[in-house]
């Protein structure tokens, strides 16, 4: 009786350990908080198609980072942690992106252009290796970076979506029209801070409710 | 100096394509680091540049396919950045003023981004190319973070709503510089196209 009232407790307090992560994470995670990540959603995301394929290529690089880092826990060198990271990410995208290009769709990740190599340099996906961000265990980083990926498909999806049916009328159209004004960065960046920032204020309305 | 000029203004790699947005932003919190910053990722880019010269010059068809391509400038890179930081480790007051702004300088999107444009967009044959615009990355680097930590001045005052504090009115204040930067070519000047 005693043995099955501490594994409840256990369970309960590791699910409220999880759910303290996801809100910190979804109020104050590096996109919503420092615009990380928000490099490749204004350059990449014109398309639906090129939101969704960045989204799975957030998706398997962020849980690895993270689960790597909760590792690691800076026992390496501080001049070599910062290379060591964005070698792993790096290749990371390499492979993934032979994979998507040669067994998902052909050109898939080349459509993102330079910006599928940028991401294995990207703020949003380096956040949990630097100096500053706090030790988590295995469990905590990896429901952090999943609360992230999903924050960054709300973001980046609708990008993609929006400026592909102003620029075509269309959703998952090929080729992507690029000449359009709605797929130069500029209208990325506009639509990105209001996205952000509806996002934050619903966070903070729901996360305020639900107390 | 016409490469130059072209990265800098017409085709600012941070305003203009968003590559190294967040460096800036976070140089933007810092405003006398970005100069120092700005230096280093010139540095870094030309250095990273130059090796692929040969590459786009003489076997450019072969190394045209961007995972390849960009594989290659990551090698050269961590490189470049391991060769620097330990020199300037051996050196302490190099260290105290430089040290903490290497690894941002070197894995910024910018010195990533540079390369990689004047690859996709089939540049960067010419050494005097690769000079100016690894020069001008650096240049346009620093200006986008000086224009940032000039609208970061403003966004605390009391009337921006609490949900745009901070990022997103940091994004809508240079998808309005990028307007305004995207209408100085014209649409008839395009040397790299993001």
């Amino acid at each position: 009786m005693r043995t099955m009232s501490l594994r409840y407790n256990e369970k309960a307090r590791r699910a409220q350990e999880r759910r303290n992560v996801i809100l910190h994470t979804l109020r104050s995670n590096p996109l919503v908080a420092g615009a990380a990540g928000a490099t490749c959603i204004i350059g990449a995301c014109v398309s639906i198609a090129n939101a969704l394929v960045l989204t799975v290529m957030l998706a398997v690089l962020l849980p690895l980072i993270a689960f790597i880092s909760s590792v690691e826990r800076e026992r390496l060198d501080k001049i070599v942690r910062p290379v060591f990271y964005c070698f792993i990410s790096a290749l990371t995208v390499f492979l993934l992106s032979l994979f998507l290009d040669l067994t998902v769709a052909e050109g898939c990740v080349e459509a993102l252009g330079i910006y599928a190599p940028l991401l294995a340099f990207d703020g949003l996906v380096l956040a949990r290796t630097a100096e500053d961000a706090p030790l988590l265990t295995i469990r905590e980083s990896i429901t952090e970076s999943l609360t992230t990926v999903i924050c960054a498909a709300v973001i980046a999806i609708p990008i993609g979506a929006v400026r592909e049916i102003l620029a075509v009328g269309k959703l998952f159209s090929t080729p992507v029209e690029t000449e359009s004004v709605f797929s130069n960065p500029f209208f990325g960046f506009l639509l990105c801070g209001f996205l952000l920032a509806a996002f934050r204020a619903a966070i903070t309305h729901f996360t305020k409710e639900g107390r | 100096m016409t490469y130059t000029m072209l990265v800098i203004f017409i085709q600012n790699a941070v305003i203009s394509g968003a590559a190294g947005l967040n460096q800036a932003y976070l140089s933007a919190f810092k405003p006398k680091t970005i100069p120092i910053t700005g230096l280093l990722v010139s540095l870094f880019t030309i250095l990273c540049s130059l090796p692929m010269y040969p590459l786009n010059r003489y076997y450019g068809a072969e190394t045209s396919y961007m995972p390849v391509h960009a594989a290659i400038l990551t090698v050269f890179i961590i490189l470049w950045y391991l060769i620097i930081a330990k020199i300037v480790s051996k050196i302490p007051p190099l260290d105290d003023l430089i040290g903490s702004l290497i690894a941002p300088a070197a894995l910024n999107g910018v010195v990533v981004g540079i390369p990689l444009l004047l690859n996709y967009n089939q540049k960067g044959s010419e050494i005097s190319e690769l000079f100016g615009a690894g020069f001008g990355a650096g240049l346009g680097f620093m200006l986008a973070a000086l224009l940032i930590a000039a609208g970061l001045r403003f966004s605390d005052r009391a009337g921006v709503p609490k949900a745009f504090g901070g990022a997103p009115l940091m994004l809508i204040y240079i998808g309005i510089l990028s307007m305004a930067f995207s209408v100085f070519d014209g649409g008839s000047i395009t040397y790299i196209r993001f």
